[in-house]
């Protein structure tokens, strides 16, 4: 079989033969080809010489003109969206002909990997995305125009910040991979960090480079339609083509927006009156219920000393809002232009962007340019080159929201942390001294406004490729070359007057990542209607991947405030550095097969190689085979109504592959420098950290689908609706989730293959225009999907404690249910753990019955959501239109620690300073609080009975959301005063993120907030009222 | 024609291997096959042995881990803080509060993370260090090659004897040819005491012999610490007559006490005739992993409302010494100067004293320097220790106390401006094993030894239940995690119910 893999293409060899010509007309025909619905010309419309491949394309006045052999010879016309048409030459030599549009969408294109099919002769479950008719005011990334728009296709907005993070994932499974016009680029953003410091406000990652208004369509392969893309195609696959250019004359289309935003309610702090009596009361309980004196205990009441007297109390007059002087409210100015075009031989498309945005948390903004360039250059008949470059410059203030990360303390807390945190009694600065004040450990937060962290990433596309047309419609060969170039620049500076953990010290951080990803690839396909009985189109192709990356950075100390990062030169300093390159090879074939447009088979079949495994581990084969049935085009069932009824199944494998590090030996530098003499002898040792793995190699994914699409009454109607199961096995754990060694082993964690996860649901999507008439239509899109994802088997290596049972949820939170707060003078059930016997500690549920807590009690919370849910209308009424669209989720829970900002004995140690919340937790006065009391702390439960690092439920929240995305009313003037000028033009106003309907508490169900030790402050999320226009020329 | 000539043209292809060109490109590493290959190598190689004997954050290694000597889960916190000299904690949740109270149940549940039992992998990483310095032919200088096994040994020695003090005998691998047979390295199987001790002991012969008594970079093992540590497991082992020969062999060494006791703590006379080992700190670090060794337990001695140097604990400090070992004191002793039993707030009003805080402020490492954390050594080993540790040894040999013995412990207490022990308390075996124990705590509070001496005299948990809030569990012998019992590891006996 290896013979196979020894083929390479070369460019070279193919351009000396690029000199080519035909010679055999007879005859001219010549003619305009026009559009029936509004007489129109019609450009790039492809009339071929049927049995023949000889044929011309209409120029941008729709002529067109060619040489017939006969006056036998059929003209076939064909457009996309236009029905075809025949026509004998007869002893015309002037053939105008008006095409009528195709109003199904039978004959929609899906563009596949490595290819375009037609949606009705999908075999696989493939969903289409037209950004058309989203709204783009308020977005700067590609994953944006995704939410709700796709069965099947999750998309949660992960941080809310300028250019956040919007999570992608195709049926529940993680960052899926992206393919921009064929080229694979990577799914995460390029960040570099701050090698100083430990907070997390960094939360960005959207398609960086691509201009959401230059795509043109999206298409998700959700199953075995993946297998063709085998390689790290394990969680789907994303392919994005971008708008190109037409023949025609030159189109300008220049939108505008301008956003206005506002944060939606976040958590709300105490008043400083309302802080200090609600600290004293918290307090007092403790006391009390420590010294078991009354009410808690026998013991009568003494000595108890309130922090805040009744003077401090009433003799305050501070109030600071540390929140709102650290929220504000944002906007954002959105243009964007292109123009493109084209005559017989080159087709183009120029585009720029410009995005900028002022953050609703202070010192959070972005400023993003974008630009591409799309050249098709028609060489000769044989050759069309094309050309593309996207590039993009985002230059970023980053935000002050976040978290601090490695275990840090309330001296790593962000700025919006600290607001949350710092006592509102407090004034900003000091009256006597006129510094900022200082409380505890807690940075002051508006001092901490003074840190400088910018960020500037940018993003350079290159795709350049040759398409070959050795003949005609039938076969092509295709030789492509891309780049993808990011980079990431941070500059971070903390100023000598701010207090950040523990210290007033200038401290500074420059770091810069690079990343470039190299595309390499050459296929032929093949297309050919055989007898009128098969169609047959098979692709066979070779490709070479090579990834680097780059990273360094510096932190350097003690420089003067003003210069700070501008010259380090003689600061102290230390740096870091980290190289990494791998290479994969793979082989393509795919050969699908049309019987009598009935019968549908494809079979793909792609063979890879990755370099950092060993030899006897380095390739893997991932086959896929998919059908379908056309049952709509039977014989026996010749039903009107019914434009397609097709059931389709498919089965394939994808893989992954080791995503950083290698499979061999290596001894790595320890990261513990080793010191000694006062820190002037220090050497760097170097420690062996892994040892071979021959075995290491790809994980696999087995992905099965069945589905069934639909058609109804003249394409009014539409649905599919599938049922898949995903296989994933030979896990690969590695890096920081490598697997635990043998217990005498000298490297504690290994990278291993092993376990085994199921991942089955079911996507519908319905869509229907409601209403149909001249003036009216109203048109409505519903999707659901249901997922189910488990362990079917775990890995040998884990930890028994880890988990409850076997096949228990990937996502599962485990936790003792409790039920209610233990009351003054209730008597707590024999089992309660002994920090919980106290009045104001939840109870627990003893689920058996058997008076012990232990593991048999616990519940298992899974954080994958049962039901997703999008819902998309579009209501227009003659120039008016009315937009809205919806998503949620149901049957999800989440670790709420956003409730950790109420927790009442967090406020006793002063990592919060209280919020509104904190009025629910109980207390002496108020027993019917539904948060545990001061006298109880979470921390202090210990293990319970046989269970390793799980407590109570009372911060588990069910995370079921709807919200209303967005609301768009828009208007289009299409009047013929306009038209010497102008050819339509569209305002629109637009709500995005309108509301949310949910019961979820704390800063919003959707984006991140972990648990650290004081609690998180995530960027709040936010709702922006646009403004816009768009405007063709 | 033509066409079918291209086609022939871009299907002509070159023929290559299709497993050339992707050989694996691996970068910022080294490969076993060419290191270590210098002497120099060999010495970087062998340097990760000092990893858990620093003091800084916690380091990563397949997950968090702690060193011995650390802040966290060092030996202040897990030898001296459960005891009777040191003071509950309550603020930090659980993990604190139980240890302070010296309660060791929650050690059952602590994940790999946490675990000190981990440190059985370190034995066998200092096992295959060991045995690839003695395979190797490059050395020209065979003394650095003995000492680099000296350094090995010293930490394998160390460890398996800190491991010994904390959960028995562990297992361990000591044999090379184990290591890398999946079978032999999942045995737990424990060993027998005398086996364990035995290796311990031949570990630290070899590094007294062969490490130098003042390496060149001061903070490298020595052979003085052998010796001491050597002493210390034969001393807990109740091997009293190999306790006293080692102490006579340290003895021999020359160290003396210094005039100064709160100078021992000090930067500026951090290197003295008395002190033998200490981890030494660079009064610029932040304790991360490229900075050298940092002491910042001033962050965890201090109350946070303290006017000079506000900790990080609360109005109750992580490390406080109890005000039952503050009161046992003689008023004169000079060793009670560095705990601070009463201040006045930062509010300029509140006065802190017994009444309000859980124990006195232990000052043993005065903040000093311009930086957050400071540069004063942790001293680990030192001169008074071995005094009263061969005082002891006399004591157990001789049914009694010698007036060598006396002398012994006579000297420290004068060092500290106090009087000779009075006659009583030299009367008899016990009382003058008692006086010791007294001395012990007075003498080496905050260094990491108390536990191990209320074991060895018998006084846990007795002693500790004495002190307010304490509820100590009945072994102070740790129990082995969960974990590492799901493993196949058997149960200490001590734990076992």
């Amino acid at each position: 079989m290896k013979h196979l893999f020894k083929i390479k293409f070369y460019l070279s060899i193919v351009f000396a033969l690029s000199i080519f010509s035909e010679n055999f007309a007879q005859m001219t025909v010549s003619g305009k080809i026009t559009s029936a619905e509004d007489s129109e010309p019609l450009p790039g419309v492809n009339v071929v010489i049927k049995g023949t491949t000889s044929g011309a394309i209409s120029d941008s006045e729709g002529n067109y003109s060619l040489n017939v052999p006969s006056q036998e010879s059929v003209l076939m016309f064909s457009s996309v969206g236009f029905m075809s048409e025949e026509i004998t030459v007869g002893n015309k030599s002037v053939i105008d002909i008006s095409l009528t549009p195709e109003l199904t969408a039978l004959s929609e294109v899906v563009v596949v990997g490595y290819g375009t099919t037609l949606k009705k002769n999908v075999t696989t479950s493939i969903s289409k995305v037209d950004p058309k008719g989203i709204p783009n005011g308020a977005i700067s990334g590609a994953n944006d125009l995704l939410f709700g728009k796709a069965a099947g296709v999750q998309v949660r907005q992960y941080s809310a910040q300028p250019g956040g993070t919007v999570e992608l994932s195709i049926r529940g499974r993680g960052a899926p991979l992206i393919v921009v016009d064929g080229i694979i680029v990577p799914a995460d953003a390029l960040e570099a960090g701050i090698n100083h410091s430990e907070i997390n406000n960094v939360k960005r990652g959207n398609l960086g480079g691509v201009n959401p208004n230059d795509i043109e369509s999206i298409e998700i392969l959700k199953d075995a339609s993946a297998a063709i893309y085998g390689v790290n195609a394990g969680n789907g696959v994303i392919l994005i083509t971008t708008k190109k250019g037409r023949i025609g004359k030159i189109n300008v289309n220049y939108n505008a927006n301008r956003s206005w935003q506002r944060n939606l309610p976040y958590l709300e702090p105490l008043q400083a009156d309302e802080h200090m009596k609600l600290y004293n009361r918290f307090q007092e309980d403790r006391y009390l219920s420590e010294n078991d004196m009354q009410p808690f205990g026998p013991n009568a009441p003494s000595g108890f000393v309130p922090r805040f007297s009744e003077s401090d109390i009433a003799n305050n007059t501070t109030n600071t809002d540390w929140v709102g002087l650290i929220l504000r409210d944002g906007s954002i100015d959105n243009h964007n232009i292109n123009i493109s075009g084209g005559s017989e031989n080159i087709r183009y498309y120029v585009s720029g962007g410009y995005f900028n945005q002022i953050g609703t948390v202070e010192n959070s903004d972005m400023k993003k340019y974008t630009g591409s360039f799309d050249i098709a250059f028609d060489i000769s008949k044989l050759f069309t080159l094309n050309a593309k470059v996207i590039g993009s410059r985002s230059n970023f203030n980053n935000s002050v929201a976040g978290w601090q990360t490695g275990g840090a303390g309330a001296n790593g807390f962000t700025a919006l942390q600290a607001a949350l945190a710092y006592p509102t009694y407090l004034p900003i600065r000091d009256p006597n001294t006129g510094q900022y004040t200082q409380f505890q450990l807690i940075g002051n937060p508006v001092a901490q406004l003074d840190i400088k962290d910018q960020s500037l990433n940018n993003t350079l596309l290159v795709n350049t490729s040759l398409d070959i047309n050795i003949i005609p419609n039938v076969l092509k060969g295709k030789i492509v070359y891309g780049n993808n170039l990011e980079g990431s620049f941070r500059d971070f500076f903390i100023p000598s007057t701010t207090n950040w953990f523990d210290d007033y010290r200038a401290r500074a951080s420059i770091q810069e990542n690079k990343r470039q990803r190299q595309t390499f690839e050459s296929f032929m396909t093949f297309n050919k209607e055989i007898a009128d009985v098969v169609t047959i189109n098979a692709l066979a192709g070779y490709g070479e991947y090579i990834e680097n990356r780059f990273d360094f950075g510096v932190q350097s100390f003690d420089m003067n405030d003003k210069i700070n990062t501008t010259n380090i030169d003689g600061s102290p300093s230390n740096g870091f550095s980290n190289k990494d390159r791998n290479k994969q090879r793979s082989y393509i074939f795919r050969g699908s097969f049309d019987f009598l447009d009935r019968y549908l088979l494809s079979a793909a079949w792609r063979y890879d190689g990755f370099s950092q495994f060993f030899p006897e581990s380095k390739y893997a084969s991932f086959p896929s085979l998919s059908a379908g049935w056309k049952i709509s085009n039977e014989p026996f069932l010749n039903i009107e109504a019914i434009d397609l009824l097709k059931l389709r199944a498919s089965y394939g494998t994808t893989g992954r592959n080791l995503p950083s590090g290698v499979a061999y030996g290596i001894y790595t530098p320890e990261g513990q420098v080793i010191s000694f003499n006062d820190g002037n002898s220090n050497y760097v040792a170097y420690v062996l950290s892994q040892i071979d793995h021959p075995d290491l190699t790809w994980e696999k994914t087995i992905m099965q689908n069945i589905g069934i699409d639909i058609e109804l009454f003249n394409s009014r109607m539409s649905g599919s609706f599938e049922l898949f199961r995903d296989d994933v096995t030979n896990l690969l754990r590695y890096g920081n989730r490598a697997a635990n060694t043998e217990a005498l082993s000298a490297i504690a964690r290994q990278p291993v293959n092993g376990g085994h996860q199921v991942r089955t649901g079911l996507d519908a999507f319905v869509e229907a225009d409601v209403i149909r008439n001249n003036n009216v239509t109203w048109n409505l899109q519903v999707n659901v999907s249901h997922y189910k994802y488990r362990w079917e088997e775990r890995f040998k290596e884990d930890d028994k404690s880890t988990f409850l049972n076997v096949d228990d949820p990937v996502r599962a939170i485990y936790a003792f249910e409790t039920k209610g707060i233990l009351q003054l003078g209730e008597e707590a059930p024999e089992y309660q753990p002994v920090a919980a016997q106290v009045a104001g500690a939840p109870v627990f549920v003893d689920q058996n019955g058997d008076n012990v807590l232990d593991s048999a009690d616990v519940l298992v919370y899974d954080q994958t959501p049962k039901i997703s849910i999008g819902i998309n209308s579009i209501f227009k009424y003659k120039n008016l239109d009315l937009g809205i669209f919806l998503y949620g989720q149901l049957g999800s829970y989440k670790q709420n620690y956003s409730l950790n900002w109420a927790n009442a004995s967090g406020m006793l140690i002063s990592n919060q300073s209280g919020t509104q919340e904190s009025y629910n937790a109980w207390s002496t006065e108020n027993p019917g609080g539904e948060l545990p009391g001061s006298t109880y702390d979470e921390a202090l439960l210990g293990n319970i009975g046989n269970t390793i690092g799980w407590g109570s439920d009372y911060t588990i929240s069910k995370a079921d959301f709807l919200r209303v995305r967005n609301i768009t009313l828009g208007y289009t003037i299409r009047s013929n005063q306009l038209k010497r000028y102008i050819s339509d033009l569209r305002f629109y106003v637009d709500v995005q993120n309108a509301f949310i309907i949910t019961k979820y508490k704390g800063a919003d169900p959707e984006i991140e907030s972990p648990g650290v030790k004081g609690a998180a402050a995530p960027y709040p999320m936010v709702r922006s009222y646009s403004l816009g226009l768009s405007v063709n020329f | 024609m033509k066409k079918i000539l291209l086609i022939l043209a871009i299907l002509s292809a070159i023929i290559t291997g299709c497993e050339k060109g992707l050989e694996p490109e691996i970068y910022g590493s080294l490969s076993p096959l060419t290191f270590p290959a210098t002497e120099n190598e060999y010495e970087l190689y062998t340097l990760v042995i000092y990893v858990p004997f620093s003091s800084k954050w916690p380091y990563e290694d397949g997950g968090t881990k702690y060193h011995f000597f650390g802040l966290e889960e060092g030996h202040v916190q897990l030898i001296d803080a459960p005891t009777d000299i040191m003071a509950i904690f309550t603020a930090w949740g659980a993990g604190w509060q139980r240890i302070s109270e010296g309660n060791f149940e929650l050690f059952e549940g602590q994940g790999r993370n946490r675990s000190h039992f981990e440190k059985i992998r370190f034995v066998t990483r200092t096992t295959k260090i060991i045995a690839d310095l003695e395979a190797a032919t490059i050395f020209k200088d065979e003394t650095f090659k003995k000492q680099l096994i000296g350094e090995a040994r010293m930490a394998r020695g160390w460890t398996m004897y800190r491991l010994l003090q904390m959960f028995g005998p562990v297992p361990v691998i000591t044999d090379p040819e184990k290591i890398g047979d999946q079978e032999a390295e999942a045995d737990l199987t424990t060993p027998a005491r005398a086996d364990y001790i035995s290796t311990i002991v031949a570990d630290l012969e070899y590094a007294s012999e062969n490490l130098p008594e003042a390496p060149s970079d001061y903070g490298r093992f020595n052979k003085g610490l052998a010796l001491t540590v050597l002493m210390r497991l034969y001393l807990n082992e109740k091997d009293f007559t190999n306790a006293e020969s080692v102490g006579r062999d340290i003895q021999a060494l020359g160290y003396s006490l210094v005039d100064d006791y709160a100078s021992l703590f000090r930067e500026a006379t951090e290197r003295n005739t008395e002190t033998i080992y200490a981890i030494s700190c660079n009064p610029a670090s932040q304790g991360r992993g490229p900075d050298g060794n940092f002491n910042a337990y001033s962050w965890y001695t201090f109350p946070n409302d303290h006017p000079d140097f506000p900790g990080w604990g609360g109005p109750s400090a992580p490390f406080m010494a109890s005000w039952e070992f503050y009161y046992s004191f003689d008023t004169a002793d000079e060793r009670r100067a560095p705990l601070i039993d009463s201040y006045v707030a930062k509010d300029g009003t509140t006065i802190r004293d017994s009444s309000n805080m859980e124990g006195a402020i232990i000052n043993k490492y005065p903040p000093e320097g311009p930086n957050a954390y400071q540069g004063n050594d942790i001293v680990l080993a030192r001169y008074a220790d071995v005094m009263l540790m061969l005082a002891e040894a006399i004591n157990e040999n001789n049914d009694g106390p010698t007036q060598e013995a006396i002398a012994l412990v006579d000297s420290v207490r004068s060092r500290a401006n106090i009087g000779p022990l009075p006659a009583a308390e030299t009367s008899s075996k016990d009382a003058f094993n008692d006086a010791i124990l007294r001395e012990r705590g007075w003498e080496l509070y905050f260094e990491g030894q108390r536990l191990f001496d209320l074991r060895r005299h018998g006084k846990w948990p007795s002693a500790v239940s004495a002190v307010k809030g304490k509820d100590p569990s009945p072994s102070s012998i740790y129990p082995i995690p969960q974990y590492a019992l799901d493993d196949g590891a058997e149960q200490n006996p001590e734990n076992t119910n």
